[in-house]
């Protein structure tokens, strides 16, 4: 017989009685590590989690689409059953609304006017990016969602998503092929708001229950239940005006805000290109923008983005 | 006696069955369903696999596979990185130290374990979280998760029960 395979398992053999007694109690040593060095957001740790969650971002698009058909299937068989009271309610709706666009192309015609006059200086232009929501987590501790849109498709760090409603969140990990949302609800969510037509400025601050909180408003505010809540574009993150939510309830305790965003149905979503770079870089994020072309003054319906109704499939 | 290549390749293919279903169920509990108020009280499917299989058939679930299904959900949950891990190691330490207690027994002996067990789990999981991001975390969405993934191991053991007759054909 040779000598080396017997060494081999000489050597090989103490090694794995180690492993098969200490697995265990290394694997949660190992856990905790990881835990811990998460918290330290170490770039390397951030680039592997990123990576990894590439790599399974193409099966999770995959899954989504037989689940989506399911969800949509048993809406239509409910929205069939409805649907005649659903149609003299819309048309209701619809002969309001009219009006109301009437009211808006006045007041944009109106606004435009006087912005030239005042020589006013717009918010930078601002494009959208549509990406379809592959993966959420709603859960008790975190609120977020995955998008099949990533680098490749230019979504950066600290980018706004809205829904066809309003703002649904920011854009806090960026992969190639995925990007993840901290949605307005997450315990870690702040955004910079103004509420009510007084227009006070206000943070809201998610704490993973589905009415947010709005922390440092300004001494005797005006606020009151039903109040819209709009992004102040403070900070340059977020373009100005989007709809967030609206107040559902003032006490004690403090302000809650019911965010405008259906959850239920977040399939599709646009990602705001808003050349500012109100984020802080991080080590991993591209240099920033220095550049702000002059813009193009945008319509209302641009700048709000939510109102042209649910993207194309 | 000597196993044909192919044989060899079938065995070993049922021998991954228990982690692929582990694997499996982390992304499927993440595809979002369009149910209203699903996703925060979403049950968690990957847990009731990891005791199932702890219990039943702890040989082919090493703690390195319940390790890396714990990393791989909090990844595609965007947990931060361990604490799931954390969390399906303490489920399959306890289950399977008490394994036996559940062997023999009538399926309702083994629901009864899993909802105390997964009751444990929940709470390391709801106090884990809310030291590390240092805040109150609501807990009644975690009673619901809860509640609903106790009421649906039945089914899901079911599932596994199949996949488990699969294995020792």
């Amino acid at each position: 017989m040779g000598r080396r395979p017997a060494s081999f398992s000489r050597v090989a053999q103490p090694v794995r009685t180690l492993w098969q007694r200490f697995a265990f109690t290394a694997l949660v040593l190992a856990a905790f590590g990881l835990m811990l060095l998460g918290k330290a957001d170490i770039v390397v740790v951030k680039r592997l989690q990123i990576a990894a969650v590439d790599a399974v971002a193409p099966i999770l698009d995959a899954l989504s689409h037989p689940a989506a058909a399911v969800s949509k299937g048993v809406e239509t068989a409910l929205s069939l059953r409805d649907l005649h009271a659903e149609n003299v309610l819309l048309r209701e709706e619809n002969s309001r609304l009219k009006q109301w666009q009437h009211v808006a192309h006045l007041l944009e015609s109106e606004n435009k006017a006087l912005k030239r006059l005042t020589r006013h200086v717009g918010p930078p232009p601002v494009s959208y990016i549509s990406a379809r929501v592959i993966a959420e987590a709603g859960g008790p501790f975190v609120r977020s969602a995955l998008l099949n849109a990533g680098r490749r498709s230019g979504v950066r760090r600290g980018q706004g998503v809205v829904s066809e409603d309003g703002l649904a969140g920011t854009v806090v990990e960026v992969g190639e092929l995925h990007s993840r949302v901290l949605l307005v609800t997450d315990l870690n969510a702040q955004i910079p708001v103004l509420i009510g037509a007084a227009r006070e400025p206000g943070i809201l601050v998610g704490d993973n229950t589905n009415h947010p909180r709005i922390l440092y408003l300004p001494q005797n505010n005006r606020v009151s239940p039903g109040d819209l809540v709009i992004s102040s574009g403070h900070g340059g993150m977020l373009p100005a005006g989007l709809p967030v939510g609206t107040v559902s309830s003032v006490s004690e305790s403090g302000i809650r805000v019911k965010p405008v965003v259906d959850w239920t149905h977040l399939e599709f979503v646009r990602i705001v290109d808003y050349l500012m770079q109100g984020v802080i870089p991080g080590p991993m994020d591209p240099p920033p923008f220095t550049v702000l072309a002059p813009d193009p003054e945008p319509t209302l319906v641009e700048r709000l983005g939510v109102t042209r109704g649910k993207t194309d499939r | 006696m000597k196993t044909s290549f192919v044989q060899r390749m079938d065995l070993w293919a049922r021998h991954l069955m228990p982690a692929a279903t582990m694997l499996l169920l982390v992304l499927v509990s993440a595809v979002p369903l369009g149910i209203p108020g699903y996703a925060q009280v979403s049950p968690a499917f990957t847990l009731m696999a990891v005791f199932y299989w702890a219990v039943y058939r702890p040989d082919l679930t090493p703690p390195s596979v319940v390790f890396l299904t714990g990393l791989a959900e909090d990844l595609v949950h965007g947990f931060p990185l361990g604490l799931t891990a954390i969390i399906f190691l303490a489920v399959y330490g306890v289950a399977t130290t008490q394994r036996q207690t559940f062997l023999t027994k009538p399926f309702f002996i083994a629901w009864g374990g899993f909802v105390i067990i997964s009751f444990g789990a929940f709470l390391l999981d709801w106090t884990l979280m809310s030291v590390f991001s240092l805040a109150w975390i609501v807990p009644d969405t975690v009673l619901a998760r809860f509640g609903l993934t106790v009421a649906l191991f039945p089914a899901m053991a079911w599932l596994f029960v199949r996949v488990h007759r699969y294995l020792v054909r």
